[in-house]
């Protein structure tokens, strides 16, 4: 698990009632990644990161976040 | 992924990362044994040849025709491919990287071994270890990086 970065992605997820493979077709890339991402084994490319913010219409701060952000 | 549903791109293209770390591999076994031929009588010599042919062809038959509908898919599908990103690439690039470091590493070592121990093998002797050990270092590195990410199915 990353210890910086932190993600929601799940919970997303669970509210658009969708796969790791739906999401993962939705924005062009493999399940493994977006399930690697989920667990925080993969730190996403910014361009991942705000596909994955477009797509459930959300900012970017809102799905990704900083563990130790003092903000 | 959906069951009998036709792989993405995305996934096609993990698929083909995998099966390039694998020929990698095998080729850094066919170096081996080639180097290997260095080391024994000119008979054992003769059979690591006969093992390296083989696995050359093996080579051939197991990444040429992935490599070939890659390469097709590639053409139809310019757009989806322009910027291929994901955790397989990354795990490929961080285990091209690691390979650099020890190729590097493993050139300084053979430097002193060279002028002190081997002096009596060939200078193809070396290059052949290194191709070897270079491309068996990245596959292993690539495999090990990308069992990491084997989580479980996910839902």
């Amino acid at each position: 698990m990353n210890r910086e970065l932190s993600n929601r992605i799940r919970v997303f997820r669970a509210e658009h009632r969708m796969s790791q493979a739906d999401l993962a077709d939705a924005i062009g890339v493999t399940r493994k990644t977006i399930n690697t991402i989920e667990v925080g084994k993969y730190v996403p490319s910014t361009i991942i990161a705000l596909k994955i913010a477009r797509y459930f219409q959300a900012p970017v701060e809102e799905i990704f976040s900083l563990t130790n952000n003092p903000a | 992924m959906t069951k009998g549903k036709k792989p993405s791109f995305p996934e096609q293209i993990d698929k083909m990362m995998q099966r390039v770390a694998l020929g990698t591999f095998l080729v850094a076994v066919a170096y081996a044994i080639i180097t290997a031929k260095f080391l024994v009588a000119e008979e054992t010599g003769e059979i690591l040849n006969i093992i390296a042919k083989v696995l050359g062809v093996l080579i051939i038959v197991l990444i040429l025709p992935g490599f070939v509908k890659f390469v097709n898919m590639r053409r139809k599908n310019r757009e989806a491919c322009r910027e291929p990103e994901g955790f397989v690439i990354e795990m490929f690039n961080k285990a091209t990287g690691k390979a650099f470091q020890f190729t590097f590493l493993f050139l300084i070592f053979f430097e002193i071994v060279s002028k002190n121990y081997l002096t009596h093998l060939p200078g193809e002797f070396f290059i052949k270890v290194i191709v070897s050990v270079t491309l068996g270092i990245f596959s292993i590195t690539f495999f090990f990086l990308n069992r990491a990410g084997d989580i479980g199915e996910g839902e």
